[in-house]
């Protein structure tokens, strides 16, 4: 049975949240690419849904356009996700590889990508009124991913339900423990940058006297 | 030597051609930035809808100078009422203000000599002709009728409702087409304290709400678990009670000085039962003040409104204290103008205090340089009011030519486009009008030329549709049926 290649795995693991990841687990299946591609389809999600909504629903500032947020929401974030959720599952004897962990977390955010598309499409269609039938497919997106995403790391680490409740709780610290860093790490850098160009400035002036 | 004079006739020929041109250019230009906000809140330079004329002082209406004045009111005959406050007395005159019409500063209540104290407030009800005066350190409205004879006294209502602790200083007064009155008193934050014609105390009106913003959760529960102690230390979380309020029509307006994070009742519109009309139309907690504040010593100073009046057009008219400015929207509550300053040049003011309108002019009270400054509408301003009145009368349709004009004008005007848009929303042109919504960022009618749009085009296209889905949904059959038949081929079935 499930002699299946992998992109028709991935329809697969979306249609069955239970078994899904587990077929793909003793499967040893899961592409990289595939993965790698729904990242980046992430991330085209994030700008389709802060530039592209409809104009009756929402209005962004459109005289500057910065691509570093979207960044920050979509790629960067999937990756703190997966580095911090493969440095807590090492903690919990969990078996997952940091591959592993970044090809199944990019199949479970499938629905909400999706999701958020066709409601990004619809809010060009729909008016004010019907906005319902948008908030509705969104609010599906993210359960189902929410599920699909429970079930993933139930999988990838062969965790019982409350070990992965508990995994994805001290992912979240985790993350924001990495964010923390790395926002400390910019700003030291730039106090060094900032005391190497006052010397360089100081020792311009006594040359030029 | 004829030369010589021929040179220097052409020199002062050149000399008098360019201080006429630099003096037309500062007759043009004010003490302050004409300015708007484009359609993401932008400050951007517009042109001036009015012009500040001159300012008057006491002794030019040929009395002596105002002192402190604190209100003032023109009623529907043309006579501007001035609440004098520390002179205690009420001064009429009419709009040339080369002549006072009369002063009072004594009124007959039956046999008895009433003397004002501070009064802060004065209205005149056009429809009966009774003066109303907030005599405010006496605590008391008096009405009366134009010869100064007293009609009725509004004191402090002895009433459960209102409470025996709250102290009772009127400061504004207000008239229905009713006879009711409606007065603003210091520190009573539940809105208006209404009384009926008879002086029978109604209730309040139109209290402004709170917030809830994250001080004012955080308050909540503190007050929870802290003794009363502490309680009276920290901050209350109580509405700010409005500043000033006009009527018109049914309709009455509220200003309220906001504070910090609390802004959402700075522009009210309510109608008799006490709703604020601007939530319909998306406009509540719109910001009417300046939206980017100036910034002194760091800083922010937010807009602090201290009055309102309503135009002819159903315009209103904000003063904004704090910046000295007046901000104009129409009825709806879309920017028209931006205009004055703090200062002490023509045009701008060190403590601005009330406004009021009439026909094509706008007048604002200063207290502390006592004066009443004028503004004249310009041309521009005019086009605009015209265009307003076709758009109130709903002719969208004739105002557009006007409103195109005004973009000639000021290709920046937020309002004109909105216009326009109207107008092509009007003769059913619904893709014309959705691009001037969308440069005006006005959602609520973007959304309704959406509606028009989307359904003319499913009316118009309605069979090529049909045709469509039925050939898609056909197509998906057979192909489906063809891929079965090859799997099951392929499975040697």
């Amino acid at each position: 049975m499930l002699d299946i290649n992998n992109a028709q795995f991935v329809k697969h693991v979306v249609f069955h949240p239970i078994e899904g990841f587990e077929d793909l687990r003793w499967k040893k299946k899961g592409s990289m690419l595939i993965a790698v591609g729904i990242v980046v389809l992430f991330f085209i999600q994030s700008i389709a849904y802060g530039r592209l909504y409809g104009f009756q629903y929402y209005v962004d500032y459109d005289k500057l356009f910065n691509i570093v947020p979207y960044l920050v929401q979509s790629v960067v974030l999937f990756l703190i996700w997966v580095v911090a959720n493969w440095a807590m599952c090492t903690l919990f004897d969990g078996e997952g590889s940091m591959r592993r962990i970044f090809i199944y977390s990019a199949y479970a955010l499938l629905p909400y990508i999706v999701c958020s598309l066709i409601s990004t499409v619809l809010s060009h269609i729909l008016v004010q009124d019907e906005e319902v039938f948008m908030t509705t497919i969104s609010i599906v997106g993210v359960v189902w991913s929410i599920a699909l995403m429970l079930s993933a790391m139930k999988a990838v680490h062969q965790f019982t339900i409350g070990k992965t409740l508990a995994l994805i709780l001290l992912t979240f610290v985790a993350m924001i423990g990495i964010l923390f860093l790395l926002v400390l790490l910019l700003t030291l850098f730039q106090q060094v940058l900032i005391f190497l160009f006052s010397i360089y400035t100081e020792i311009t002036y006594r040359v030029t006297m | 030597m004829k030369i010589i004079r021929k040179i220097v006739s052409a020199f002062a020929a050149l000399l008098t051609a360019t201080t006429l041109m630099s003096s037309a250019a500062t007759a043009a230009s004010e003490n302050y930035e004409n300015y708007s906000y484009d359609r993401w809140g932008d400050a951007v330079p517009s042109q001036a809808g009015y012009i500040a004329d001159r300012a008057i002082t006491g002794e030019m209406m040929g009395t002596k100078n105002l002192s402190e004045p604190a209100d003032m009111f023109i009623s529907d005959d043309g006579l501007m009422y001035i609440a004098d406050k520390l002179n205690n007395r009420i001064v009429v005159t009419d709009l040339n203000f080369d002549a006072v019409i009369r002063v009072y500063e004594t009124f007959d209540n039956g046999g008895e000599t009433l003397t004002l104290k501070n009064p802060q407030g004065v209205f005149v009800d056009d429809y009966t002709g009774f003066m109303y005066v907030c005599d405010t350190e006496n605590n008391r409205v008096i009405k009366c009728d134009k010869d100064g004879k007293v009609d009725r006294l509004f004191t402090k209502p002895d009433n459960s409702l209102y409470g025996t602790e709250i102290t009772y200083e009127p400061f504004k007064v207000c008239v229905d087409e009713m006879g009711n009155v409606y007065v603003v008193a210091r520190s009573v934050n539940r809105g208006a304290i209404m009384f009926d014609k008879n002086g029978e105390f109604l209730g309040f009106f139109g209290a402004n709400t709170v917030m809830q913003t994250a001080e004012v959760i955080a308050n909540a529960f503190w007050n929870l678990i802290s003794t009363e102690e502490q309680m009276l230390r920290t901050t209350r979380s109580v509405p700010v009670g409005f500043s000033n309020f006009d009527i018109d029509g049914q309709f009455i307006y509220t200003v309220t000085e906001t504070t910090g994070e609390q802004t959402a009742d700075q522009l009210k519109k309510l109608n008799p039962r006490g709703d604020n009309v601007l939530d319909a139309i998306d406009m509540a907690g719109e910001n009417f003040g300046d939206i980017m504040p100036a910034k002194y010593n760091e800083f922010a100073q937010e807009s602090k409104m201290r009055d309102v009046d309503i135009g002819d057009n159903g315009e209103m008219n904000i003063l904004d204290y704090e910046h000295g400015r007046i901000h104009q929207f129409d009825k709806d509550g879309y920017r028209l103008f931006i205009m004055g300053g703090k200062g002490n040049r023509m045009g701008t003011f060190t403590n601005a205090v009330a406004i009021e309108s009439h026909g094509d002019r706008i007048y604002v009270l200063d207290s502390s340089k006592n004066t009443i400054t004028e503004f004249v509408r310009t041309v521009f301003g005019g086009i605009v009011t015209e265009a307003m009145g076709y758009y109130n009368r709903a002719e969208y349709s004739e105002s557009k030519e006007l409103w195109e004009t005004v973009l000639k004008y000021d290709g920046n005007y937020v309002r004109a486009y909105v216009g326009i848009g109207l107008a092509y929303l009007f003769e059913q042109d619904y893709e014309t009008a959705l691009g001037y919504f969308e440069i005006a960022i006005s959602r609520y009618y973007y959304n309704e030329a959406f509606e028009g749009y989307r359904n003319a085009f499913l009316k118009q296209h309605f069979t090529v549709i049909i045709i469509v889905l039925a050939v898609l949904a056909v197509g998906i059959y057979i192909l489906r049926r063809r891929l079965n038949k090859y799997k099951m081929y392929e499975r040697g079935i």
